[in-house]
């Protein structure tokens, strides 16, 4: 599993007695969701009294008023990121039970990254995405909306949870296409630098019902490189695309194909 | 010395496609039109050369020359002369040298001193709301920009928000000013937050909705 250095995890692992972050944060996980209950359920344990789902400048927070506990939801976000924001919200329950982890608000990136990982543990968790991935198969955008409504997550959630549990291995990532393509996410290690890259598959995939499979080279520096783009229309301009570079493809000086 | 005899129609007229050069980001050609205009000594004339020279100090501002604060100054000397004051030039004089003063001479403190003398004398003079809320947004946006707020963000945010949409002035104060008197609200018994520092779009939509629904 991908993961950067980051204290709390340390501490999660050292809590569980366990060298491995993905497991640590499985083990962790399964003592407060030991079946496979709704996120709603578990947060009882807590103390949580109230779900309340209202518009907010952000994306939701635990409080505390007057000795009752809660959780503020954005009504106005997409439930998939609601859910996100509940589970999110969880991990800092989890880690304050767990590693007397009170660090309010937002202060600590590192905790944040922390509760972000136990949220994709309780969104996707890891053994199920494993099974489904490799039930699935091959990367591909469709699998990825197929893994995304199976787990009820947004399409980034997924990506990036099977990117760093490195089922799929390839950069992902979706564009905005109305005059020039203009990134919205990217999961993976991007070979190009702009936001706002070129490619003929984008424009093919919007007029096509089905995914769109190219090689197209790009600028980079004084050479251009290949790169296996897979992409797929999935509505109102939007574009996901699987991007493999090719190795031994290699670069080829910008002269060559002018 | 020029003899003709003054054709106050003519003048302003020309004055009024001057201005209208201007809020059509035309600055060249107000300063033309402004240039055929000989009104300096004219009796009986004295608001018309203070409005010429402030359309001149807006347009050398749309350009972005240094030479607009100079013409403020001369259009200030020239209101200050006036009894009773001519409250609309001056609003007009204060509120464009503020943002000749913030955007090109990057001084701030000053700028909000003269959107805090347009706004005085817009509220003496009870003139519309939707002006009065143009020049509290750009103080808003001032003092956000001074204390480098984290606010700033989520300003700019509501103002794309509002312009992509059309909304009023008075719309986004009524809004920012809704945000800002809620912050204290969402922050009460606040424990953990998820992306506290950054309000989305959705959000001012919203709000900007309810604010237009109630009014």
């Amino acid at each position: 599993m991908k993961v950067k250095s980051n204290r709390w995890l340390s501490r999660i692992r050292k809590a569980l007695s366990e060298s491995n972050s993905e497991k640590a944060t499985q083990c962790l996980v399964c003592r407060f969701r030991p079946e496979c209950e709704p996120l709603e359920t578990i947060t009882t344990q807590f103390g949580i009294e109230q779900i309340v789902r209202e518009p907010l400048p952000f994306d939701g927070g635990v409080y505390e008023l007057d000795g009752k506990r809660f959780i503020k939801l954005n009504s106005l976000a997409a439930s998939v990121r609601q859910r996100f924001t509940l589970a999110h919200e969880l991990g800092h329950l989890i880690l304050e039970r767990t590693l007397k982890a009170t660090t309010s608000c937002t202060s600590d990136k590192q905790l944040e990254e922390a509760c972000d990982m136990i949220a994709a543990e309780l969104l996707m968790p890891a053994t199920l995405t494993r099974t489904l991935a490799e039930r699935l198969g091959k990367q591909s955008p469709e699998k990825l909306t197929k893994v995304a409504n199976y787990f009820d997550v947004s399409l980034r959630t997924a990506a990036r949870r099977l990117y760093d549990l490195e089922l799929w291995k390839m950069g992902t990532g979706m564009w905005k296409c109305d005059s020039a393509p203009e990134q919205i996410w990217f999961v993976g290690k991007r070979p190009w630098k702009t936001d706002r890259p070129s490619f003929s598959a984008f424009e093919l995939a919007i007029e096509s019902k089905t995914p769109v499979c190219t090689s197209e080279r790009f600028s980079k520096g004084p050479y251009t490189e290949l790169v296996a783009l897979k992409a797929h229309h999935i509505g109102k301009k939007y574009v996901v695309a699987v991007v493999a570079t090719t190795r031994n493809a290699g670069s080829v000086p910008a002269k060559a194909h002018s | 010395m020029n003899d003709d005899p003054i054709d106050v129609e003519k003048i302003r007229r020309i004055l009024h496609l001057a201005k209208a050069a201007n809020n059509q980001q035309n600055p060249d050609q107000a300063i033309a039109l402004i240039e055929t205009l000989r009104l300096a000594e004219s009796e009986g004339l004295e608001k018309d050369w203070a409005d010429s020279q402030l359309i001149l100090a807006e347009a050398y501002t749309a350009k972005g020359d240094q030479l607009a604060e100079t013409l403020f100054e001369e259009t200030f000397e020239l209101l200050a002369q006036f009894s009773p004051p001519e409250i609309t030039l001056e609003i007009r004089a204060h509120e464009h040298f503020g943002d000749y003063l913030r955007r090109f001479a990057k001084r701030p403190s000053l700028a909000r001193q003269h959107y805090e003398n347009a706004k005085s004398r817009a509220v003496d003079l009870h003139i519309c709301a939707e002006d009065i809320a143009r020049i509290q947004l750009k103080i808003e946006a001032i003092e956000l920009a001074m204390d480098q707020s984290p606010e700033a963000e989520n300003f700019a945010t509501l103002k794309r928000v509002a312009k992509k949409w059309g909304y009023t002035c008075a719309e986004q104060l009524a809004a920012w000013l809704h945000h800002k008197g809620q912050a204290d609200d969402h922050d009460q018994g606040l424990r953990f937050a998820r992306n506290r520092e950054q309000a989305g779009e959705q959000y001012f939509k919203y709000l900007l909705d309810m604010v237009r629904m109630k009014t």
